[in-house]
């Protein structure tokens, strides 16, 4: 029945996504005008950093601007709890793309192609290596006007990992990306998204659901290279105040992602959570 | 858009349809676990369906029979005509198992229970112990034969992590059927081990899991080593080894998975499914069939193990026949005299490396019979008195096939009879067997399959009935065992204060007769009893010795008065005395030894939790319909709070003795509550909580009025061999110093003949009441708390003040001496026990030595002066240098040992306990003595004796002791303020 729940909210978000894609008019300016290609370089990242505390992709924020990507990353969370006799390290090996359907339109994806995770309960431990989580979703663009542009984007998370004994987790998310960019070398963008996901299996369901909020800037001062700063707060079961940094650099249309993320405040264990992303924009 | 939505759509509705929920994974509150093991049928009569039953009982003789039976009133227990088990009722804590649901007895149908519980957990910490908070009966007759009881809880530390357990059992079935489902509800990852948590104690049941080079061998591991001894075994069995008729064996197989996965020593073993990461949400499932088989191997109930496998997995098995014989003739049917050990492998195979896959102990007639897995070669061993006699090879055996016989050594049937010559009359009596040539000593060292202790010669399990290991009791002046040809001393024993005798006895096989005479010496001051208090049997979960050799034990050792200190279970042994025919001249008092389990109590500066430790506590009352016999709960409880538990139920003047205070932890439990907190012995103890460890020590628990240190005794010596002596006696001198004077006891702590032997060391307590009848438990007891005791394992301090008119002996009555005041002391011994010192020691500080007393010529003499010491000494020598008032003590006996204080408190800091000694006898104690590897230590007791030297006797009964005794204290006032000022740590100098 939860399941059947979820799905329904889910397609009622995609479907909310794609009125709004029909129905709203989007400006279009020339290139150079435009919020989206008002950018510093065409191979360097931009939006919010991609590293969240949740599966694959789930409840990061995501760019306001669609892109033609394909990347591979990795991802690695550690939570060395020690007066609680409890560590666990997780690494996921990523694989992402995105394709602009046009420049209005975004559909991405992205797949924990590895699992790896590490669990220590007092002095037991336990590994373990599966095919992990996928995400898949669209961005479409609302308002792209000046230096402002605004999105709303929804990702579904797919039951694909095998992590889970017994249960398979399904979710989704809804959400709305601003980007602002008042010089060519400075983003400030945001994200407001919701999300909810649940097991199905022979267990409960146990239905999570969370809102974020996160705005951040991005400071571009060379064409091969940018900081960005992030702070991102989650409610929910597992919430929490997070700040992100990450550096981006660019080779070509190659794009450099380093970031690392941790909570300050909230329920969320994690010491930090680091990534490191690769991609080609074609 | 509109197609991928559709698509996502109808994605979900095939997921959530095809996941039907499992059980109770979903929680609902009227769920029901599915029937476990559905694969695994057993045949029998359908009459037996009338044998089917589930009750809770309601009365004491409803309880399942044997030592360890731990179920009464309010638990739940479930009956076929093969199986009684029972079931904790919720609110119910026993052992490790915090609240109920656990199992508490096992055993075949009217057999004797020899379990003492088996739980679910999922790690190490007490969080990761399942919590059961409700219970349910089911009966699902007519529709279904299976009756059943399902238990709901969480675990105990993370309440958003549901956990149920089915117990069920139908008609025909040969044990007990189990499933437990466990959700994740938390947010964290986890890693689980969900298992069986079996406690076998130390001395009970001997885990028996095949794997290379295992079997009843297993890796040794600590507390932070468990991870690494994790093994995969195909099923797990156990047995009893007490030696007699009350024990039975059960195995555990996985219903679903070709092995299961855990770990094993003789104190603890865990199987279940193997560790995994277990994200939120996830859930694991495990069932297993626990099989009971009345057999005093594990050889039947792996039978049924094997059974179930063929059932579940389509192994297929083989039954192996044979028979043992002896040479000379004679029959079998105990473990000691033949067992059968079978393991895959051939005879050039590393036995370290065989697996063995079962062990059975052969019939009266010799004959025995196994189920292995076919296809294998297999090595079969017998096994006689704790040695392999015979080993022979099966090369791919795949079908039914008959071993032969396997012959035996030829053994003696040796019948003791012991007397006391000036009576003529038998007597009880502990008999200890040596080989007569050290040189000939390995070729009679046995152990039972390598475990427990070795011995040599091994006459039977160490932990279990007499003959245990090289010991046999003697009962009325006369017992008949078999004991391994070859030539030994045996030494008979009736206490401290009677002779030793000896005769060396060359074993040449068949019948043949010892005697001893024994004479009681003029040792015991008129006017006192002797007493051990604290003493184990069965009824302990580190226990398997019988009731009747227990309490033969006690008369074997001359004892005047006995508390029975079982661990967390209140028993009496007042029949058994009286079935003896001993109630004229022993007294047993009902009492307890309260034993935390369950790590709770955090102090201040240390991470991991910790338990209380022991304490002893009598007189109370025994009542069969209560959890653990009228025991209180002791579990999650500071002690002064406990002491508040424990004041309704004394019937009597209590007493509370605390115990081996700085005990080694075992599987990170602490034994003694000074240690448990890493008091600073260093420094003085606070007024009240000042929010340090040693404010923990001193505190008053909220709903309390008993203070921690509450207790009114404190053992000064443990255990025959007197180890730790020194760290035992620092923490009594340090409370004297702090002015919280507790009376210095000392008792055997015997848990079998082996271990200790009862009333070595023991306690002479000035009292006006003798055994018997019209024993006086109250003036006991009051004797005791004034001190007016002496604690000794051999020797005995008869001491004196006299100042004036005033003649007193120890207690805690403050003393004025004047400047002729002085103190008179009388040390005797038998023969056999050595005392080469006298030492004097005052506010911790040893003042005068009276060193080089000669020893006794003759171990064996019977007559003749037993005075080691007469002297009297002024109070004025010994006070001199004093700036405040004084306590008191003096000691006899062997010299300690050099010892220092390197660390081994917090951080490894020093603590103000001795835990090093001088081990290259340098004369100095520093970081040279210490073991390489170690931090500290070793605290080393001094030499055993050897052959031929003085003290060697004693050093054989007391599993290489030394001989010591101690007075309790005087204090005296000797600043003339009417009352005596403790001097604090560093005593007044």
């Amino acid at each position: 029945m939860r399941a059947l729940w979820l799905a329904a909210w889910l397609t009622a978000s995609l479907a909310a996504a794609q009125e709004a894609q029909l129905e709203v008019p989007v400006t279009t300016a020339p290139a150079e005008e435009t919020g989206c290609a008002r950018w510093r370089d065409r191979g360097l990242g931009e939006g919010p950093v991609a590293i969240g505390y949740a599966e694959a992709d789930v409840a990061t924020g995501r760019r306001a601007c669609p892109r033609t990507e394909f990347g591979v990353g990795v991802r690695f969370g550690a939570i060395i709890d020690t007066p609680d006799f409890y560590g666990s390290l997780a690494v996921n090996g990523l694989v992402f793309g995105s394709y602009a359907l046009r420049d209005t339109t975004e559909l991405f994806a992205t797949l924990e192609a590895v699992n790896y995770n590490f669990a220590q309960n007092a002095v037991i431990t336990s590994t373990q290596l599966t095919l992990g989580n996928l995400t898949a979703g669209a961005t479409q663009v609302l308002f792209d006007e000046g230096t402002f542009v605004g999105s709303v984007t929804a990702r579904v998370l797919l039951p694909t990992s095998f992590e889970i004994p017994g249960a398979r987790l399904l979710g989704g998310e809804l959400g709305a990306s601003a980007s602002w960019r008042p010089q060519r070398w400075l983003e400030v963008h945001g994200y407001l998204g919701g999300d909810l996901s649940g097991a199905i299996g022979r267990g409960p369901g146990l239905p999570r659901g969370g809102a974020m909020l996160l705005v951040g800037a991005q400071l571009s001062p060379f064409d091969w290279g940018a900081l960005v700063v992030d702070f991102s707060g989650r409610l929910g079961p597992l919430n929490y105040l997070a700040p992100t940094a990450a550096l981006r650099f660019k080779i070509a249309q190659l794009g450099i992602e380093l970031g690392a993320t941790l909570p300050i405040a909230g329920t969320d264990r994690h010491d930090i959570i680091a990534g490191a992303r690769v991609n080609w924009r074609f | 858009m509109k197609k991928l939505a559709l698509a996502l759509t109808a994605l979900a509705a095939t997921l959530g349809a095809g996941c039907q929920k499992e059980g109770c994974l979903n929680g609902e509150a009227t769920c029901r676990v599915p029937p476990p093991c559905p694969r695994v049928t057993f045949t029998c009569d359908p009459a037996m369906n009338a044998a089917l039953s589930v009750s809770q009982l309601d009365s004491a003789s409803q309880r399942v029979g044997g030592p360890d039976a731990l179920g009464t009133v309010g638990d739940v227990k479930l009956s076929n005509g093969f199986v009684d088990v029972v079931i904790a009722n919720i609110g119910t804590q026993n052992l490790l198992d915090a609240n109920g649901g656990s199992i508490l007895d096992l055993a075949p149908k009217g057999q004797k229970d020899t379990l003492n519980t088996l739980f679910q957990v999922v790690g190490v910490l007490p969080r990761d112990a399942a919590l059961y908070t409700s219970l349910e009966i089911i009966d699902e007759r007519p529709a279904r034969q299976a009756v059943a009881v399902q238990v709901k809880g969480t675990l105990d530390g993370i309440p958003s992590v549901p956990i149920v357990t089915r117990y069920e059992l139908t008609p025909c079935d040969r044990g007990v059927r189990a499933r437990t489902e466990i959700v994740n509800g938390s947010t964290n990852t986890q890693t689980w081990s969900l298992v069986d948590g079996y406690y076998w104690g130390g001395r009970g049941e001997l885990p028996f899991a095949p794997g290379p080079g295992s079997g009843f061998g297993h890796p040794s591991f600590g507390l932070g080593t468990i991870n690494g001894v994790y093994r995969p075994f195909p099923y797990m069995a156990a047995a009893g080894h007490g030696g007699d008729d009350d024990i039975s064996a059960m195995s555990t197989t996985s219903c679903t998975e070709g092995t299961l996965e855990g770990f094993h020593s003789d104190q603890l073993s865990a199987a279940g499914l193997k560790r995994q990461i277990v994200p939120p949400r996830g859930s694991l499932i495990f069932e297993r069939f626990f099989a009971v088989a009345d057999a005093k191997g594990v050889g039947q109930a792996i039978d049924l193990a094997l059974e179930i496998r063929k059932q579940v997995l389509g192994e297929q098995f083989i039954t192996l026949s044979g028979q043992v014989e002896r040479m000379g003739g004679g029959t079998f049917d105990a473990e000691r005299e033949a067992s059968v050990l079978v393991a895959e492998g051939t005879l050039t195979t590393d036995p370290k490396l065989r697996v063995e896959w079962t062990q059975v102990v052969p019939a009266a007639d010799g004959s025995f019979s196994v189920r292995v897995p076919t296809g294998k070669s297999y090595v079969v061993e017998a096994h006689a008195f704790g040695r392999k006699q015979v080993e022979r090879e099966y090369a791919n055996l795949s079908a039914d096939t008959d071993l032969g016989s396997f012959v035996l050594p030829a053994t003696g049937t040796l019948t003791f009879h012991v007397e006391d010559k000036a009576t003529t009359a038998g007597i009880d009596a502990e008999l200890f067997l040596v080989p007569a040539d050290d040189a000939e000593a390995p070729n009679f060292v046995g152990s039972l399959h390598g475990r427990f202790t070795t011995c040599a010669p091994w006459l039977g399990s160490p932990a279990g009935a007499s003959p245990a290991c090289n010991r046999v009791l003697v009962h009325d002046g006369d017992v008949t065992v078999e004991v391994p040809v070859g030539r030994f001393d045996v030494y008979a024993f009736h206490g401290p204060f009677w002779s030793l005798a000896k005769q060396t006895v060359n074993v040449l096989g068949g019948p043949q007769r010892v005697a001893f005479g024994l004479t009681r010496l003029a040792l015991k001051p008129p006017g006192t009893v002797s007493a051990d208090l604290h003493v184990h049997g069965a009824a302990s979960f580190d226990s398997s010795i019988p009731n009747r050799d227990r309490v033969i034990s006690f008369a074997a050792s001359d004892l005047d008065v006995i508390i029975g200190t079982d661990h967390d279970v209140v028993m009496d042994y007042a029949q058994i005395v009286k079935d003896l025919g001993l109630q004229d001249r022993m007294s047993t008092v009902v009492g307890l030894e309260t034993t935390g389990l369950i790590p709770f109590l955090m102090v201040p500066g240390y991470g991991f939790p910790l338990v209380i430790g022991h304490y002893n506590m009598w007189p109370l009352r025994y009542d069969p319909s209560l959890p653990r016999n009228g025991s209180p709960q002791d579990e999650r409880v500071e002690p002064g709070e406990l002491f508040e538990r424990m004041k309704p139920l004394f019937t009597g003047e209590p007493l509370i003795e605390l115990n081996h205070p700085w005990a080694d932890p075992e599987f990170g439990r602490d034994l003694g509550f000074p240690r448990s907190i890493l008091m600073d012995l260093r420094k003085d103890l606070p007024a009240a909580d000042d929010g340090t460890r040693l404010g923990v020590y001193v505190r008053t628990p909220a709903n309390a009025t008993f203070s921690n240190d509450g207790h009114h005794a404190q053992e000064v010596m443990n255990g025959s061999d007197n180890g730790l002596f020194l760290q035992y006696r620092a923490f009594w001198h340090y409370l004297l110093n702090q002015g919280r004077v507790r009376t210095g006891t000392a008792n055997s702590d015997s848990h079998s003949l082996t271990d200790s032997t009862v009333g070595v060391p023991q306690n002479l307590v000035t009292v006006g009441t003798g055994p018997g009848p019209n024993f006086d438990i109250g003036a006991f007891n009051r004797a005791l708390k004034e001190g007016r005791s002496l604690g000794t394992n051999g020797p005995v301090i008869e001491l004196t003040y006299e100042d004036g008119t005033t003649r007193e002996g120890p207690s805690t009555k403050v003393l004025a001496p004047s400047s002729t005041a002085k103190l008179h002391v009388r040390v005797s011994s038998a023969p056999w026990v050595p005392v080469q010192e006298v030492r004097f020691i005052v506010n911790g500080e040893v003042k005068k030595l009276i060193k080089d007393l000669p020893a006794d010529a003759d171990p064996f003499a019977e007559s003749g002066s037993l005075v080691d010491c007469d002297a009297t000494v002024n109070v004025s020598e010994l006070t001199a240098g004093l700036s405040g008032d004084a306590w008191l003590v003096v000691e006899a006996g062997r010299p300690v040992v050099l010892a220092g204080d390197l660390g081994g408190g917090l951080n490894g800091e020093p603590d103000g306990v001795p835990d090093t000694s001088d081990n290259n006898g340098d004369g100095v104690v520093d970081q040279a003595d210490v073991k390489e590897g170690s931090k500290v230590g070793p605290l080393s007791d001094p030499t055993p004796a050897t052959r031929g030297q003085p003290g060697y006797e004693f050093s054989v009964i007391t599993n290489k002791g030394y001989a010591t005794a101690f007075t309790n204290p005087f204090l005296f006032d000797l600043n003339g303020d009417g009352a005596f000022t403790a001097p604090g740590v560093k005593g007044g100098r």
